[in-house]
């Protein structure tokens, strides 16, 4: 079938994107000044003998890949990002981990918030992009964009700051006690000790497998005003976008022909206009992806989450080569992937799309 | 016109016995479009601007071709449409914004040493307003007044310039591949895919661990992540642009490729791309306070962001010293923002009527 | 003993499950196809049926195991509760959408009879008065930034009954308008600020916005100039016409699919009494083996066997005919939804306009098509539910010469057979004269002449009608300059005062630049609207017509 044939063409050239992007990352992470061994070994050697140096030197050196020649690293490196292997942590803390098991456990907390926000935030967006279209001129629509700009204005962080504030002082205060929601980290002091076995990293999911249900409701109380301070970041961006293309397609003349044969206006909204302004919809999401995932990690550095954006900032300020070149692969891989996810999508719903 | 041009195509020749006609043909629509009756150029300037400024202006020997070219200039529609409330509320913000960060001196009380590089012994830190410290005081006792209005300054300059790198390169990428087609545009465009890669952060991440923590480099990162949305709505519109006539007609009468791009194409395209200008200057003044939030390259520069990061521990103390900053970006973004939304609604032909 | 919170944990997260289930079951009816989709009421009916039966269930589980075993279900069971509650759902949709249909059939013989009853008396009516459409007096601004721009400035005329009204006219004159105007399409900043529009008696202006729905595409359709903007591209063109027969004739769609509910009540009692026979054939077969083991002969009893090898070949027969009854009330099923018969209504009238296969056009999409299938199938919604009246909107504008004269020669068949009333819009002189009756001629917003075809050719009354008509090159001439009409089209927001000819007129005169004209009845059936012919002005018109003046070609 040649929506099959399309989808391997787009898969091909995402991984020919793929592969050029991971050149561009591995000239650039080249650039970086000094040795990445430079730092462990002035932590390991303090009041060593110069050849003992030398020998820690070298050890460190065959450890972490770095005395290979330069083409042989660079096919490491290639074939390394499908296996898995994407080198050794330099950190003080988690020195000589895998940089793929450590951003392994870091990225989905930093998903986890920003998974279930991004889904109803389109599906709301959606929704008032179709309310405005019908209450076109009137003061539905005035408030609505006024709602888009001034949620774009807004600076992310310092909402989540201020959202934080609120939460612990005022709104305990107001509910007298009743919603009393946590503000920092991932789970209360009291889980501190249990281990949840990691399944697919995500805290939620993973205590439903092992079955501690009480841990469960605790994580999603966590993530409450977390979620809601992403969605808040993330809405303004997807109204304008739902907003334009509604409106763009009631213009059109066979939104004409369909009330000359008789369908209600609720019909000519969801039937005849929403489907065609999916189209054009859904290219905004994959555009928005990466500035959305940097959004998260922003919010999850303020709730104190340990995720991606923890891992990336202690990265920097060790100057972590390989931790660095992680983060930097990661982010890209997910924004490859929902490009692709996009474009596929784009090409079912919309028959004009030539296939092969 | 081309002169050369010109004398073959209105000589006595080309025109054979028609000659005279066409000479009695020129002077009338010379004298229809141009001249009006018994008319200095004093009177149609003066009547120009009338017709500019006041709003029922309507002069009684205006003729219908007058009217058609006031049509097409328009400029009076321009202001009337563009001033709507909630645009002159982004002008005010922008004007409040633009003045603390190009006249910082006369805004504020204090200079810039008083307020990032001393360390001021006098008041206490995290004070609360007071007289002389109408906001409050920060960190190292600085007015947070004064800090505010002085960071406004970098800020803008961080966000204009990355905009402009974007705006630029963009453009060129978008209108170039837009011309040319074939294998130069795929090429073109699979560059630009490669910095849809790239968000703002990683870039900003990637660049100060390669060079060090400095302010440009922040710069240089907003700005090359930005390029894919220029370049994609350049070469739309473009494209689009491509299949009129006037380019045949540019290409028949000899222009060049880049008159032709840059000054037939774009001139006729710049609608969307100056109203994403603004958008993009609105979120990259938040990504630039984001960036220095995280603690990118905040040496010597005051910006709003560090602020809130330092203020963040005396929250509880002292919430204000927290707030302004934020306030202050906001205002500088909502600026940017209402003023675009107000530029779409006046240049884009298909929201004329709402 | 599990302890409380436990417990409360259990069902809290129960809970959500359930309310994730009825989420998904919401968004996987939004997105199935349109014959398989349930009403949204119908699903929250049974919705919320299902949860109270599943997470009852399910609670009491939790209380039973949790209190006295201390078990609790291990998460992935879960999927259990997830499958009861989808399992009861679709029990009781099914359930209640019977109820609904058994309801909605419960009137619908009357409701068919009172629909036919009133057609007639429409039809009635018709023959008595013949005016099918009677436009009186239509006026419509557009209020735009600019100015009032006067689109639409008293226009009256009369459809008969059978026939086809042509309305000609220059770009900018206000023909799209008119016609958008009866249909109440016009959408601000336009407005339509007065006159009266009356079909079959009925002011359509005075209607609502839901009444008027119930006429557009079922008494009074329109067809639009440009076929692949005017289909929506991502619907299939069958959908398209599908949806008209679902908007109007639900009742009807019903009753056909109705019908054929006796059929397959008669197959299913034919299916039940074959499997009685089937299985009292088997028993007998088993019976007669049981003895034959009972008795354990050993000698083989050749009639006993003779009986069970007949016996055996009806239950073979018996099978094959089951299974051909099967496959028929399958069959049958599958026609009765009323999908399947707006369907094949589809296919029908989709032939009628002349494309062949039409089996294959229903499942493709509009950029799929040529140009003038387009068209056909854009005429095909239009004469989907037999309307009185179809407004062609310059249905042949945008298509080739030879399609063009294609899609009339379909238009002239179709007129004839459904007996519909065409009112043609276009600006094409050649095309009026193919296939009007009666046409009028519109300038600038207001209609100066209006009569049969044959008096217009022959003898124009008004200048202008007169000049397009002199415009028409004629082929066997020979000339030098082509005559045209001097001037251009007025504008509508600053239109000349009085005529709004008379800037372009050659016999101008004292009245004409002062007084609106208004429509003169010079012959039965014949109306022009300019003060020559206006018997007050008699003695001036005579010295206007033998000098007519010259109009100077204004440039730009």
């Amino acid at each position: 079938m040649s929506l099959i044939k399309y989808i391997i063409k787009r898969l091909l050239i995402a991984v020919v994107m793929f592969v050029v992007i991971m050149a561009i990352v591995w000239v650039f992470i080249g650039f970086i000044p000094g040795s990445p061994i430079e730092r462990p070994l002035a932590r390991l050697t303090v009041g060593f003998e110069p050849h003992e140096i030398e020998a820690i030197r070298q050890q460190l050196l065959h450890d972490f890949g770095l005395d290979k020649p330069y083409f042989m690293q660079l096919l490491d490196f290639f074939t390394g990002i499908f296996t898995g292997d994407w080198g050794l942590s330099i950190s003080e803390q988690h020195f000589k981990y895998e940089v793929f098991d450590l951003i392994k456990v870091y990225f989905p907390r930093t998903l986890e918030i920003a998974i279930i926000p991004m889904i109803v935030v389109n599906l709301a967006a959606v929704k008032l992009g179709k309310y405005t279209a019908v209450k076109r001129g009137k003061t539905g629509d005035h408030v609505f964009r006024g709602l888009a700009i001034v949620l774009v204005s807004l600076p992310a962080f310092w909402v989540a700051i201020l959202l934080q504030y609120a939460f612990r002082e005022i709104v305990p205060a107001v509910t007298f006690g009743l919603i009393d929601l946590p503000i920092v980290g991932l789970y209360s002091t009291k889980y501190t000790a249990r281990n949840v076995p990691y399944v697919t990293g995500f805290r939620t999911i993973d205590s439903l497998l092992a079955n501690q249900l009480d841990l469960f409701l605790d994580t999603i109380l966590h993530l409450i005003i977390p979620a809601m301070v992403f969605f808040i970041a993330i809405f303004g961006h997807m109204l304008r976008p739902a907003r334009s293309c509604m409106l763009d397609v009631i213009e059109n003349d066979y939104i004409r022909t369909a009330r000359a044969k008789g369908c209600s206006e609720k019909d000519v909204i969801n039937k005849h206009a929403f489907r065609n302004a999916l189209v054009p919809y859904s290219t905004f999401i994959g555009f928005n992806v990466g500035y959305f995932i940097s959004g998260a990690a922003y919010v999850e550095l303020i709730f104190a989450f340990n995720g991606i954006g923890k891992a990336m900032v202690t990265a920097l300020l060790n100057t972590d080569y390989f931790m660095i070149r992680g983060c930097v692969v990661i982010f890209c891989l997910i924004n490859i992937f929902v490009n692709l996810a996009i474009d596929v999508m784009y090409a079912i719903l919309d028959p004009r799309i030539s296939y092969g | 016109m081309n002169e050369k041009i010109k004398r073959t195509v209105f000589s006595r020749q080309f025109w054979g016995k028609n000659y005279d006609k066409m000479k009695l043909f020129r002077k009338k629509q010379f004298e229809n479009t141009i001249k009006m009756e018994g008319d200095t150029r004093k009177e149609r300037f003066v009547r120009y601007l009338k017709f500019f400024f006041l709003p029922c202006f309507r002069a009684s020997e205006i003729n219908r071709v007058e009217f058609e070219i006031g049509k097409i200039k328009s400029k009076r529609t321009f202001f009337r449409r563009f001033l709507t409330p909630l645009t002159i509320l982004g002008v005010i913000c922008l004007l409040f914004i633009f003045w603390c960060a190009v006249f910082p001196n006369w805004a504020s009380k204090y200079t810039f040493e008083e307020i990032a590089v001393w360390v001021n012994i006098y008041d206490p830190a995290y004070d609360t307003p007071s007289l002389k410290h109408p906001l409050g005081t920060g960190g190292s006792a600085w007015d947070i007044l004064a800090r505010n209005i002085w960071s406004s300054r970098f800020s803008l300059q961080i966000s204009f310039l990355a905009v402009a790198i974007a705006f630029v390169i963009g453009i060129l990428l978008g209108i170039i591949s837009a011309y040319a087609g074939g294998w130069v545009d795929n090429i073109l465009m699979r560059v630009v895919d490669a910095f849809v890669v790239f968000p703002a952060l990683i870039l900003a991440f990637l660049f100060i661990a390669i060079w060090g923590n400095k302010l440009q480099y922040i710069m240089i990162a907003l700005g090359l992540s930005g390029i894919p949305a220029y370049a994609r709505i350049a070469r739309a519109s473009a494209l689009q642009e491509k299949s009129k006539l006037y380019v045949d007609a540019g290409k028949a009468a000899g222009a060049s490729r880049f008159k032709i791009m840059f000054k037939h194409i774009l001139p006729n395209a710049w609608t969307p791309l100056i109203v994403r200008v603004t958008f993009h200057l609105a979120v990259a003044t938040l990504s630039v306070a984001g960036l220095s939030f995280l603690g990118f390259a905040v040496s010597d520069v005051p910006t709003w962001g560090w602020d809130i990061n330092a203020a963040r521990s005396h929250m509880y103390r002292a919430p204000w010293a927290m707030v302004w900053p934020g306030v202050w970006i906001t205002i500088a973004a909502l600026g940017f923002q209402l003023i675009g939304d107000g530029l779409r609604d006046v240049l884009d032909p298909k929201l004329k009527l709402l | 003993m599990a302890s409380i919170n436990d417990i409360i944990d259990n069902i809290i997260f129960s809970g959500l499950i359930v309310l994730i289930s009825i989420f998904l079951s919401r968004l996987i009816n939004s997105v199935i196809s349109s014959n398989k989709r349930v009403p949204s009421r119908i699903l929250w009916k049974s919705n919320l049926i299902a949860m109270a039966i599943s997470y009852g269930i399910w609670i009491l589980q939790t209380f039973i195991f949790g209190l006295i075993l201390d078990f609790f279900v291990p998460m992935t069971l879960h999927v259990i509760l997830v499958g009861l509650f989808f399992g009861v759902n679709w029990f009781f949709g099914k359930k209640i959408i019977k109820n609904e249909i058994k309801r909605s059939l419960i009137g619908l013989e009357e409701r068919l009879k009172e629909k036919e009853k009133l057609r007639r008396e429409m039809d009635q009516k018709l023959k008595e008065e013949k005016v099918l459409l009677d436009v009186q007096d239509l006026i419509t601004y557009f209020y735009t930034e600019e100015g009032i721009v006067k689109a639409v400035e008293g226009v009256t005329f009369q459809i008969y009954e059978d026939e086809v009204l042509g309305l000609v006219g220059e770009t900018g004159c206000g023909k799209s308008v008119t016609a958008l105007s009866i249909l109440q399409l016009i959408r601000p900043p336009g407005e339509i600020v007065g006159g009266k529009v009356l079909f079959q008696g009925l002011d359509l202006l005075k209607k609502t916005s839901e009444e008027i729905q119930k006429f557009r595409g079922n008494q009074i359709t329109m067809i639009f100039q440009d076929p692949l903007n005017s289909l929506n591209p991502v619907m299939k063109v069958g959908n398209q016409i599908i949806e008209v027969y679902l908007n109007h004739k639900m009742d009807e769609l019903y009753g056909e699919a109705g019908q054929l509910t006796e059929e397959i009540d008669f197959i299913r009692s034919n299916l039940d009494l074959k499997k009685t026979l089937i299985n009292q054939l088997k028993e007998s077969i088993t019976e007669i083996k049981d003895q034959m083991e009972d008795t354990n002969e050993q000698i083989i009893d050749k009639k006993s066997l003779e009986i069970i090898q007949q016996k055996e070949d009806e239950l073979s027969v018996l099978f094959k005919e089951t299974k051909g009854l099967k496959k028929e009330y399958n069959e049958v099923k599958a026609k009765s939804n009323i999908f399947s018969v707006a369907r094949k209504w589809a296919a029908e009238i989709v032939k009628d306009v002349g494309i062949a296969d039409p089996e294959r056009i229903l499942d493709r999409y509009p950029h799929e098509l040529s140009g003038g299938m387009r068209q056909r199938v854009m005429i095909a919604i239009a004469l989907a539910c037999s309307p009185k009246l179809l407004i062609a909107d310059e249905p042949t504008t945008a298509l080739d010469v030879t399609i063009q004269s294609q899609i009339l020669q379909l238009m002239k068949q179709l007129q004839k057979e459904y007996k519909t009333s065409i009112l043609m819009i276009t600006h094409d002189l050649g095309l009026i004269s193919e296939l009007c009756d009666r046409v009028a001629v519109m300038y600038s917003g207001y209609i100066v002449e209006y009569g049969s075809i044959f008096k217009l050719f022959k003898t124009p009354l008004h200048p202008y009608t007169n000049g397009l008509i002199r415009a028409i090159p004629r082929v066997e001439k020979r000339v030098d300059d082509l005559a045209i009409i001097p001037g251009m089209v007025p504008n509508l927001i600053y239109p000349p005062s009085g005529c709004r000819f008379h800037p372009r007129c050659e016999y101008c005169f004292e009245p004409c630049p002062t007084n609106n004209p208004k429509q003169i009845e010079t012959e039965p059936g014949y109306f022009v609207a300019c003060h020559l012919y206006d018997p007050k002005y008699k003695d001036m018109t005579k010295n206007a017509i033998e000098n007519p003046k010259k109009i100077k070609q204004e440039v730009g």
